[in-house]
């Protein structure tokens, strides 16, 4: 039972991570109807860029925090000079741009910081507590607080904020937004930037566990992207829960079905749960049934 | 019908030839015969993995530029054909050519096996399904390393792999002209496809679902099965890709190729399957110049090239050539404009314009009331 | 077996709608609506923007799943078709806001419409097999003969976008004529003709009718060509019929009048 509990306990401190990445989806998701393939790579760029300031001298927490504002800005920029031309293209190409985008970001990653391994600074002490036998790092808990934390924050921004009741109206009509007076345009802005800061954040906690490089999101935006799926692509909510049962489901594939999966594969059944999951349905767990119109 | 059926001299083929394309198709045709000869058999190496990557876009144009179905993990059906190859000729014995076939029935059966969940998902939730196959490929050689040589891979002894005593060809040569063969049978194969019935129901797909629905095309059907087929001519080109290159390992075939394929194909053409030619050379040859540059400068210029590519010129290069041979005939001929048309034209957009057909939200992967049958 | 079901089919009609309600969440599209068409007959459905006439169609196509209600044609239930099926039915039908092949060509959209009673398959087409190249250039020339008639010949090479409306609706029809309907439903055919060209139409619609004997339902504001063209006029409002029969009875309704003045609840 103990060893149970680790399992679900060491698999939640990695869900947390597909969960954040997956928030910065749903965000995006929100402000522009858009899936972005280059989340991943966007929040590897963003931890580089917080380990180089902290390189420089500034205090990790303080290197994440500039981050993530030079983050929003940057983030607000792509959706300007990039998404902006193609946001009333078809599903292909706004895929095939993030697409685009993805690849440029791990290039420009590459070729700024090398592909050497670095070692990312734990922005948490190293601290354990240990309850019935079950070990818990200070880093989970913190990690774990922020993303409720981030998730809350989100749901209030969507439920709450004239923002976010005018990113709901401005993905399911556009047009009727625009008439009413919605700035389409600047929400989407901040969509981006904002969710630019949440990566920064992904990116930032899940560089310790990973180690610096490159590539270093490619399977956690895989996982990510697992996660909004299974939630839903519109619900704060449904990434985190997706993002923790998907983390649980691979840490506990890897302790009980090792025999059969080994330690390569067990990345693949919490995505064979997915997909089975989309198929019965297909709108997610906690995400709306959109309503077919003719 | 009382109505009187009349011949009609006009052509409404796709594919509609003019002299100054037939001349310079005679011209590429003799060139990829007689450059084998006169080119190191480096180069032909080369040339034999330009035609290998053009089956792989190829791939990619029929189910994603004719049917609509995004494919970001063709990776996996490349290397399913060429670890098929690898095992069958290095464990078993057999000979190289008769794994082909092997490999491209394997790969269909997966592609359909794929293409049946892929059918409720649309858009974005396709490429993330096809990217976790793309994703998965790597991990499951790895986890069966005893069976695959895992990342430390598995090499084919070369003589197992030598041109037959009939061809009378070199190594190297032989690979490059089967590779041409095969791209050559795949064109064709695939051009009078999209020439027929079916082709029009496959584009009809892509062009707009719920009138496809109406005129009486099943969807699940014709969807897989052309996600089975692009995924046999996957695997073809990867059973190529072994005989030519003579090793395999799960590092081979990592996300990246499924995403470069994909660019292979956008680049060269999504819309027109002699695109994938360009596709091809673009995918073997532009990183040979760019990484000796610098080792991301590759995934830079894919990355940008796709984006320009698709805010400019949806139709890629083959649209482009297209319309430059269109410019040239008309110099030369002063004949009307358009008359030689050999690009499918593109969608216009890949919603059905129409209000009146239902429309899944964004945020709804489900295939359209009625796609299947209840 | 045969006298029977053709008894049945005159007694009660050759398309048959009984008690069909659709709902989508709160809006009651149609709400028990209830008629039926006789052979070769000409039934023009008219009501007011929103009525539910399209989402009739829809039903009838398979698009839309019910709630509750039955449909049949010739006796045969098609709602127990998969939507994909109807067009093996006999049943064609043209969108309101058109809903063609754009990247194809005209010619090709037409093909299209022959696509239920044509066989090729894949193998069929990769390998150009005799029957089915003999099968496609069969079909070209039906629908080169088609275009003829609705006089788009001349566009037949020409995609099937960057056309006019109204030239595109006719591209359309086209497209229902190669199916070889026993039912042909039009959602607002006219819309985007000129005068001239509704009465031309008109003529078109009644010769069909004629030479093909169909069976047609007719969606269109336009009540001029309505009233001359059908056989009888069923009205809806809010998904109710309320109005039923020739175009001078249904004329004369004051409930039509009143749904039309928008004075009805
Ligand atoms: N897919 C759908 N989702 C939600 N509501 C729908 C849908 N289809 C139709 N409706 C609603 O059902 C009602 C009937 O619509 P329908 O399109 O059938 O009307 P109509 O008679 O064809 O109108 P018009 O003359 O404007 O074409 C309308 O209130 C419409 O908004
Ligand atoms: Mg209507």
């Amino acid at each position: 039972m103990t060893y149970f509990l680790q399992q679900v306990v060491d698999g939640v401190s990695t869900g947390v991570i597909y969960a954040l990445l997956g928030l910065a989806m749903v965000l995006i998701f929100r402000a522009t109807g858009i899936i972005n393939f280059a989340q991943g790579e966007l929040a590897t760029i963003a931890a580089f860029f917080a380990w180089q300031l902290n390189l420089w001298g500034l205090p990790i927490w303080l290197a994440i925090a500039a981050t993530a504002v030079i983050g929003f800005g940057a983030g607000a920029a792509i959706e300007r000079v990039v998404i902006r031309p193609v946001a009333n293209k078809d599903h292909f190409t706004l895929i095939m741009v993030t697409l685009g985008l993805f690849m440029i970001t791990n290039a420009v990653t590459g070729l700024v910081w090398g592909y050497t391994i670095q070692a990312f600074p734990d922005p948490f002490p190293v601290a354990a507590w240990t309850v019935h036998g079950v070990s818990l790092s200070l880093a989970s808990v913190g990690t774990i607080v922020i993303v409720c934390v981030v998730g809350f924050l989100l749901y209030q921004l969507f439920h709450r904020t004239r923002l976010g009741l005018g990113m709901r109206a401005a993905i399911s009509n556009p047009e009727s937004a625009r008439l009413s007076g919605i700035d389409v345009g600047r929400m989407q802005m901040i969509g981006w930037g904002l969710a630019a800061m949440v990566g920064t954040l992904a990116g930032a906690l899940a560089a310790p566990k990973l180690f610096l490089e490159p590539n270093m999101m490619l399977g956690v935006l895989t996982y990510a992207f697992a996660a909004v799926i299974v939630g839903g692509l519109d619900s704060p909510l449904g990434a985190v829960v997706g993002g923790l049962a998907i983390g649980v489901t691979e840490n506990l594939a890897g302790a009980y079905l090792y025999d059969f999966v080994g330690n390569d594969l067990k990345i693949a059944v919490p995505l064979a749960l997915v997909f089975g999951i989309l198929l019965v349905r297909p709108q997610g767990l906690f995400g709306r049934r959109a309503v077919a119109r003719a | 019908m009382r109505i009187s059926l009349r011949e009609r001299g006009t052509s409404v083929s796709p594919f509609a030839t003019s002299p100054l394309r037939t001349a310079m198709m005679g011209v590429l045709a003799l060139a990829a015969v007689v450059l084998p000869f006169v080119l190191s058999s480096f180069v032909t190496f080369q040339l034999s993995m330009a035609l290998i990557y053009a089956i792989a876009a190829l791939s990619i144009v029929l189910l994603t530029g004719m049917n609509g179905q995004i494919a970001l993990g063709h990776g996996a059906f490349f290397g399913l054909g060429a670890y098929t190859t690898a095992i069958l000729v290095q464990n078993h014995g057999w000979h190289f050519l008769l794994t082909m076939p092997v490999g491209a029935l394997l790969c269909f059966v997966l592609g359909v096996l794929i293409g049946i969940p892929a059918l409720r998902l649309r858009g974005a939730y396709l490429a993330v399904l096809t990217l976790s196959v793309a994703f998965l490929f790597p991990l499951v050689i790895k986890r069966f390393n005893d069976f695959t040589g895992g990342s430390s891979g598995m090499t084919i002894s070369q003589d197992l792999l030598d041109a037959p005593e009939w061809s009378g060809l070199s190594r190297d040569r032989f690979h490059y002209f089967l590779a041409l063969l095969v791209l050559m049978v795949l064109l064709v194969l695939t051009r009078n496809l999209l020439r027929g019935r079916t082709g029009r129901a496959i584009v009809g797909i892509r062009d707009n679902e719920i009138a496809a629905i109406t005129v009486g095309i099943h969807l699940p059907t014709v969807k897989t099965i052309t996600f089975g087929i692009s995924a046999a001519f996957a695997g073809v080109a990867g059973c190529l890709y072994t005989v030519t290159i003579a090793f395999v390992s799960s590092d081979a075939f990592p996300v990246q190729m499924s995403i470069n394929f994909l660019i292979g194909a956008v680049v060269g053409g999504l819309y027109n399957i002699y695109g994938s030619i360009i596709g091809g050379l673009v995918l073997e040859f532009l990183p040979q110049y760019s990484q000796s540059l610098s080792p991301s400068l590759t995934a830079f210029v894919y990355g940008a090239a796709l984006i320009v590519i698709l805010l400019v010129m949806p139709g890629g290069a083959a649209a482009l050539i297209g319309k430059a041979l269109d410019g040239v005939g008309r110099l030369v001929s002063g004949r009307r404009p358009g008359s030689g048309e050999s690009t499918v034209a593109v969608p216009v957009s890949s919603e059905p314009i129409s209000s009146e057909s239902i429309r899944s939200g964004d945020d709804d992967p489900v295939a359209p009331a009625g796609s299947s049958p209840p | 077996m045969l006298a029977a079901m053709l008894e049945r089919v005159c007694r009660v009609g050759f398309l048959v709608v009984d008690d069909v309600v659709v709902t989508f969440g709160g809006v009651r599209a149609l709400d028990g609506a209830s008629f039926a068409v006789e052979v070769s007959q000409i039934c023009g459905l008219i009501g007011p923007n929103g009525a539910g006439k399209t989402s009739l169609f829809n039903v009838i196509s398979g698009l839309y799943r019910p709630d509750a209600g039955r449909v049949s044609l010739a006796g045969q239930d098609i709602l127990a078709l998969p939507a994909n099926g109807v067009a093996r039915a006999g049943i064609a039908r043209t969108f309101q806001n058109l809903g063609l092949f754009a990247s194809q060509s005209v010619l090709e959209n037409v093909m299209l419409g022959a696509y239920h009673r044509t066989r090729a398959g894949f193998l069929g087409g990769m390998l150009r097999l005799p029957a089915a190249t003999r099968e496609g250039r069969r079909i070209r020339d039906e629908a080169l003969a088609i275009l003829d008639l609705l006089g788009l010949g001349r566009y037949a090479d020409h995609p099937a976008q960057g056309l006019p409306f109204g030239t595109l609706k006719r591209v359309e029809l086209g497209r229902a004529l190669a199916a070889h309907p026993r039912l042909l439903m039009l959602d607002e055919p006219a819309n985007g003709l000129t005068h001239g060209e509704v009465a031309e139409f008109g003529e078109l619609i009644l010769q069909l009718r004629e030479e093909l004997r169909l069976t047609v339902l007719l969606v269109e504001h336009h009540m001029g060509l309505v009233m001359g063209v059908s056989d009888t006029v069923v009205a809806l409002n809010f998904g109710r019929k309320i109005a039923e029969g020739t175009p001078d009875e249904v004329r004369q309704n004051d409930d039509l009048i009143a749904a039309y003045l928008g004075t009805a609840a």
